[in-house]
């Protein structure tokens, strides 16, 4: 719990690179883990969380009229839960709790993205009240409109911070929960989902380059390497 | 013709090129990138328009749309239409409004297939292949070419729409953009392919096991694993084909894989 606020403002910062910026990378589930799992120590638990929830998510392209999960919220969520069993409750079960901090970040990526959609609503009922303005002849846009931009990027952070601190409580309940209570069945369970992780990636890629130019590249490829991996 | 002498310096554009560094903050569905857009421009309306700034602005709230990273050739190629405009140029409010609409759909569309469908998708596949082998410079390699080529392509939009006005037309309708486009979504899948291997080779190895220290499963894979991992691929793409939700899907198997593992057990 020791990072809890820093994890918040680290959402706000991350979503202002996502929906505000200039999508640098660095709000991708891979490089958010990163930077969680050097937070709390546990790099190494927190990039595997974050390379299989990219290896899902890469099939969610931010193409027009998609609806994405937050993936900020998901994978901070998702890699502080993993680290937080590991680093601080002590769970020695590795794959049961990277398995349990990809569930945790899939499922608080889907409802952020839903608690998230209503109060992304209300900022754009305001942000449209411009057009109204614009008939407006006392209204200096040129005035007004540097300080309309930054508020609205200021919600966008503050609201990120709000998701993901209330994610994040929730998350670590869930898996704080789950990693004491759960017994042999349920532990085996959840480490053979996760099992079948490295699939939802080879299904993702297949998906991302399905495309009439450019299968028998991909194809080529996978062939070439797995021919080197398996004569090696 | 002649030539206008062009008033904003590579400060000024900088200035503009900044706030376009931050265009979707203010998105929205009304407008969409409207607010950005003018808020852009406005940087670099003062010196061109003086008093009149205010009133070019507000020309330049409609409804805006463009590829994020390609707005700013949009937003440089008006602020020197706006230029020559009011320099004594014979062009009027419907020239650029024309010039808007005929850019900035088009652009959209490459800039998506270029960055979202190509250059994205190319630099995680990058990322993945070094998280795989925990090779932190390979993800800090990454982290900076990929953003080297975005925030360099905001930038200097902004300087190269100023500087080509109305010849950004004839710029983009020429083959090398389709050329590029091919050669980067080319090294896309054959990178794609690299990881699809490296990936289906874990599964062959045993699942998530492979990339976890030894010994930290207490299940196997084996060939049900292995089955179930090809079933589970097809019927994934098939699904994700049809734009079900991947972190649904995956949810949803969570039971299934509990009866799987119920049944081999």
């Amino acid at each position: 719990m020791d990072h809890y606020l820093v994890l918040g403002i680290l959402g706000g910062a991350l979503a202002l690179d996502d929906r505000a910026g200039w999508q640098s990378l660095v709000a991708q589930p891979i490089f958010i883990s990163l930077i969680v799992g050097y937070i709390f120590g546990e790099i190494s638990s927190g990039l595997i969380v974050g390379l299989f929830l990219e290896l899902i998510w890469l099939a969610v392209l931010p193409m027009r009229g998609t609806r994405r999960p937050d993936q900020v919220c998901g994978a901070i969520v998702g890699s502080a839960s993993a680290c937080f069993l590991v680093h601080t409750m002590g769970d020695p079960r590795f794959a049961f709790v990277i398995s349990l901090g990809v569930l945790s970040g899939l499922l608080a990526g889907e409802f952020a993205s839903r608690l998230s959609m209503p109060l992304q609503h209300l900022k754009e009922q305001r942000l449209s009240r411009i057009a109204y303005l614009r008939n407006n002849e006392d209204w200096r846009p040129v005035r007004n409109l540097f300080w309309v931009h930054l508020f609205a990027t200021a919600y966008t952070f503050f609201m990120e911070v709000l998701v993901v601190l209330l994610f994040l409580a929730v998350g670590y309940a869930f898996s704080k929960w789950v990693s004491s209570s759960a017994g042999e069945s349920v532990v085996k369970s959840i480490e053979h989902w996760g099992l079948l992780f490295p699939a939802f990636g080879v299904a993702s890629l297949i998906h991302v380059y399905w495309h009439k130019h450019l299968t028998r590249f991909l194809l080529m490829s996978t062939v070439l390497i797995l021919v080197v991996l398996w004569t090696k | 013709m002649d030539k206008v002498i062009k008033k904003l310096g590579w400060l000024d554009l900088f200035k503009v090129a900044l706030r376009i560094l931050f265009l979707q903050g203010a998105l929205h569905q009304k407008g969409m990138q409207n607010v950005g857009f003018a808020s852009a421009f406005s940087a670099g309306s003062i010196k061109i328009a003086g008093r009149e700034a205010d009133a070019l602005v507000r020309k330049h709230l409609g409804f805006f749309n463009c590829n994020p990273n390609f707005t700013s050739l949009v937003v440089g190629g008006v602020l020197r239409l706006e230029e020559e405009r009011l320099a004594g140029k014979p062009i009027d409010d419907n020239d650029i409004e024309y010039f808007k609409k005929a850019i900035s759909s088009p652009l959209a569309a490459m800039g998506d297939m270029l960055f979202l469908g190509g250059v994205k998708p190319l630099a995680l596949t990058f990322a993945c292949v070094s998280a795989i082998y925990h090779s932190l410079i390979g993800l800090l390699a990454v982290l900076l070419l990929y953003n080297l080529i975005i925030v360099s392509c905001r930038i200097w939009g902004v300087y190269f729409g100023y500087n080509k006005g109305w010849e950004l037309v004839e710029f983009f309708s020429g083959p090398g953009f389709q050329r590029l486009l091919s050669a980067v979504q080319i090294s896309g899948a054959c990178a794609g392919g690299a990881l699809t291997a490296i990936v289906l080779n874990a599964l062959f190895e045993g699942g998530m096991g492979a990339f976890l220290p030894v010994g930290s499963l207490s299940v196997q894979g084996g060939v049900p694993m292995l089955l179930s991992g090809g079933v589970l691929v097809v019927v994934a793409v098939i699904l994700l084909r049809r734009d079900i939700s991947s972190s649904w899907f995956a949810v949803f198997l969570l039971p299934i894989s509990a009866l799987l593992a119920f049944i081999f057990s």
